[in-house]
């Protein structure tokens, strides 16, 4: 599979200290949880260095390391085992507190980590595109989101009132 | 023929459900084939564009 050996590229990136910290998300991540629903990357959040830019990452590192392992350099994306690869800065609270409480699991014995699923949703309904808003509602048809966590973050990040707007868009409900 | 369309959307959210409980690998894999179409889908849409 070589989605997996995508994973396991990426895994060496944090165990060679390259990367401080990282975690999947986007598509890639909400199918550790969700039926799977077709994407064209993989959206990799890594934890900024304190020192660094809040909204930028030094990719010159990373790119030289993959390169050196068979990862080709395309635009904004490294192509990992035939996998676009995107590496993305984890700005902002929510996502920051995604990438600290990501977890660690295994595919076919290849570690990796993954956000969790209530903020997958939250990041979801944050970014709030059409997209966006499809997975946070297969989140919620799903039954995998513990639903007092994810209110729990929504409220943490001040995200009631686009909560309240989605419940009233799609759910049908003020509550 | 007529269509339950309560019993229609019943469904496709139980095979979703059965998709969802799968292996994680497996369905990685799925993904990788869905990959797969979806760019040849794009191909084709350009490939017809451009006729």
């Amino acid at each position: 599979m070589k989605i997996r050996e995508a994973l396991e590229t990426i895994h060496r990136l944090e165990a060679d200290g390259i990367i401080n910290r990282y975690a999947i998300g986007g598509a890639v991540g909400a199918t550790f949880y969700l039926e799977p629903v077709a994407t064209l990357d993989i959206d990799i959040f890594i934890a900024l260095r304190p020192e660094s830019d809040r909204r930028m990452i030094d990719l010159k590192p990373i790119y030289e390391y993959l390169a050196a392992r068979g990862g080709i350099p395309e635009g904004e994306y490294m192509r990992l085992a035939g996998w676009p690869v995107q590496f993305l800065p984890a700005a902002g609270p929510l996502v920051e507190e995604a990438l600290e409480k990501a977890l660690e699991t295994e595919v076919e014995g290849t570690l990796t980590r993954v956000f969790s699923a209530e903020h997958l949703a939250a990041i979801a309904l944050q970014t709030g595109r059409a997209k966006d808003k499809a997975r946070l509602l297969q989140f919620l048809e799903s039954g995998v989101l513990e639903m007092d966590r994810f209110r729990s973050i929504v409220l943490r990040h001040g995200l009631e009132e686009a909560w309240q707007r989605f419940k009233l868009q799609f759910l049908g409900d003020q509550s | 023929m007529t269509h339950d369309w309560r019993k229609v959307q019943e469904s496709k959210l139980a095979l979703r459900r059965r998709l969802a409980a799968l292996p994680v690998a497996e369905k990685l894999r799925m993904l990788e084939d869905l990959r797969e179409r979806t760019i040849a889908l794009k191909t084709l849409k350009g490939s017809l564009k451009n006729r």
